[in-house]
C-alpha cells in the first residue's frame, strides 16, 4: 500500500502530457479516467470494491496506458468476517476467538487496447494490469479499543504473530464495453469482467488462493478526452 | 527573495484583474463526521492557475489521536487551494487541484490521550467536469487524501495517499452553481490503525464574483 504515494508522481506526469486546449486536441495524446465499483468473486463470498483507472490515451485513441487502483475495503464488506481462534492460554479482552475484518488494495500499471465502433458510440476495451496487492485482517468494532492503550496494530501483531498483513504481485486481464448514452461525447457508461491472479501472496486466514484465480465484475463511468 | 515573491504576486494579481473569482459554501456529513461545513474563496491568477482559501469545520464521530480512535470531538481545517486547469473544451474541463490544510483537532472523549492535536492534510485531486446540457454539469474524478499528525507526537503515515472516487452533479443558475458532491473510497494508514474507508456527501453553492453568467465551465474543488 506504500506504493500509493507514487500515484502523486503519476498525476504530475499527466499534467505534462495532457496539457491540451480545444484547438490542439486532434493528433494529440488523450486522457482517460474510469471510476468503478466491482464485485470480487472470492472463495467464500462476493467482495465489494471501489477504485479507478486513469492515464493517457494514444494519439489514435487505440491504446490506453495508466494506473489501476482499487480496494476491497473492510467497512463495505461487513457481511463477511473471519474467525481467529487464539492459541491455547491466549486471550484478548477475555475472548479466545475473534471475528476479524479483511481488507485489500491493488495498484498497478494498466494497459488497454481500445476498439471503437459505431462512430465512437461503443468502446470495447481489453485491459491488462500488473502490480502489487496488499491485504490483511484486522480487529473490528469494540475490539479496536485496546485494553491497555497499545495501538490496535500492535495487538494485531501479537494475536496474529505479525502475519496478519502481507504483500504480493498481481495481474489482471479483462474485457470491458462502454456506451455513450448522452450527447456529451466525453462520457461513457459500461463495465466488464477481469480475471485476477496473485503471485507470492499467502493469506493469513484464507490460504494462498484468497485473491488468486478469481473473476471480478465491474461497472462504472469512463471519461475520454 | 521576499521582494521577488511580492512582485510576482502583485503582477499575477494585476494581470488577473478582469477574471472571475468564486465564493462558495457547503454542508454535509461523512463516515467520520456528524456534520461538517466548508467555505471557500478562489481567485484566478492566470488562464490556467487559481489560488484560494478553504475553511472547514467538522463535528466528528470517528477520528484519531496518536493513531488511536476516538468517537467525539471537533476539527478545524484552514487550507490553501491551488487550482490548475489542464484542459478545456466546450463541454469538458479537466483540473488538478491541491488543497493543503492545517488541521486542529480537539479530543472531547478519551482523557488518557492528548486533548488536542495539530496536523496537516493534503487533498490533491483530478477533477473532470462535463456539461450535460445548459443547466446540468456532471463532475467526477479522484482524490488522494493524505494526512500527517505533527503534534504532540509525529505520525507521518497517519493516512497514506488513498484513492477516493469523486462524483457530483451541479445545477447552473445564472451566476451560481448548486452542487451535490459524493466521495467514496478505501483508505489506509498508520500500519492499519486509522481510517479504512471514507465516504462523504455534501451540498453546496458557489457564486461567481463579480456576479455574471459565465459561458465557460467554472472552477470547482472537491
Amino acid at each position: 500500500m506504500n506504493n500509493l504515494k507514487y500515484l502523486n508522481v503519476f498525476l504530475l506526469s499527466i499534467f505534462v502530457t495532457c496539457k491540451v486546449s480545444a484547438q490542439e486536441q486532434q493528433n494529440k495524446l488523450g486522457f482517460f479516467f474510469q471510476s468503478e465499483y466491482s464485485a470480487m468473486f472470492l472463495s467464500s463470498h462476493i467482495g465489494n470494491a471501489i477504485g479507478f483507472s486513469m492515464g493517457i490515451s494514444s494519439k489514435s485513441r487505440k491504446f490506453d496506458i495508466g494506473i489501476l487502483y482499487y480496494g476491497r475495503s473492510g467497512p463495505i464488506n461487513n457481511h463477511k468476517t473471519f474467525t481467529l481462534q487464539l492459541d491455547p492460554g491466549e486471550s484478548y479482552k477475555g475472548k479466545t476467538s475473534l471475528e476479524l475484518g479483511a481488507d485489500h488494495g491493488f495498484i498497478g500499471l494498466n494497459i488497454a487496447y481500445n476498439l471503437r465502433l459505431n462512430n465512437n458510440k461503443w468502446l470495447i476495451r481489453i485491459p491488462i494490469s500488473f502490480g502489487q496487492i496488499g491485504a490483511g485482517f484486522y480487529l473490528k468494532g469494540e475490539d479496536r479499543i485496546t485494553p491497555d492503550g497499545l495501538r490496535v496494530s500492535e495487538w494485531e501483531d501479537i494475536l496474529q504473530d505479525g502475519t496478519d498483513a502481507g504483500f504480493g504481485l498481481a495481474s489482471e486481464i479483462g474485457v470491458q464495453a462502454f456506451y455513450q448514452p448522452f450527447k456529451n461525447k466525453h462520457l461513457q457508461l459500461g463495465g466488464g469482467v477481469n480475471y485476477t491472479n496473485t503471485y507470492g501472496y499467502s493469506s493469513f486466514l484464507g490460504g494462498d488462493n484468497f485473491y488468486n484465480n478469481k473473476p471480478r465484475l465491474n461497472i462504472g463511468v469512463r471519461i475520454n478526452l | 527573495m521576499k521582494r521577488l515573491f511580492l512582485t510576482t504576486t502583485l503582477l499575477a494579481l494585476s494581470l488577473s484583474g478582469f477574471s472571475q473569482s468564486n465564493f462558495g459554501f457547503s454542508v454535509g456529513t461523512s463516515k467520520s463526521d456528524h456534520y461538517l461545513g466548508s467555505i471557500w474563496y478562489q481567485h484566478p491568477i492566470s488562464n490556467r492557475f487559481s489560488i484560494g482559501l478553504n475553511f472547514r469545520y467538522c463535528d466528528f464521530k470517528y477520528r484519531f489521536v496518536n493513531a488511536i480512535a476516538i468517537n467525539s470531538g471537533k476539527t478545524v481545517f484552514t487550507g490553501l487551494v491551488i487550482g490548475y486547469k489542464i484542459a478545456e473544451t466546450e463541454n469538458f474541463r479537466l483540473d488538478f487541484n491541491l488543497t493543503s490544510s492545517y488541521r486542529y483537532l480537539e479530543n472531547q472523549e478519551n482523557i488518557t490521550l492528548p486533548s488536542k492535536t495539530i496536523g496537516l492534510e493534503f487533498d490533491p485531486n483530478i477533477l473532470m467536469t462535463l456539461r450535460m446540457n445548459d443547466k446540468i454539469l456532471y463532475h467526477t474524478g479522484a482524490m488522494l487524501r493524505t494526512s500527517i499528525q505533527l503534534k504532540p507526537e509525529v505520525i507521518g503515515n497517519e493516512q497514506q495517499p488513498s484513492g477516493i472516487v469523486l462524483n457530483g452533479i451541479s445545477l447552473k443558475s445564472n451566476s451560481a452553481l448548486y452542487t451535490l458532491r459524493t466521495y467514496a473510497g478505501p483508505m489506509s494508514g498508520a500500519t492499519g490503525d486509522t481510517e479504512k474507508f471514507f465516504w462523504m456527501v455534501s451540498v453546496g453553492c458557489q457564486f461567481n464574483i463579480p456576479s455574471k453568467n459565465a459561458s465557460s465551465i467554472s472552477f470547482l474543488n472537491f
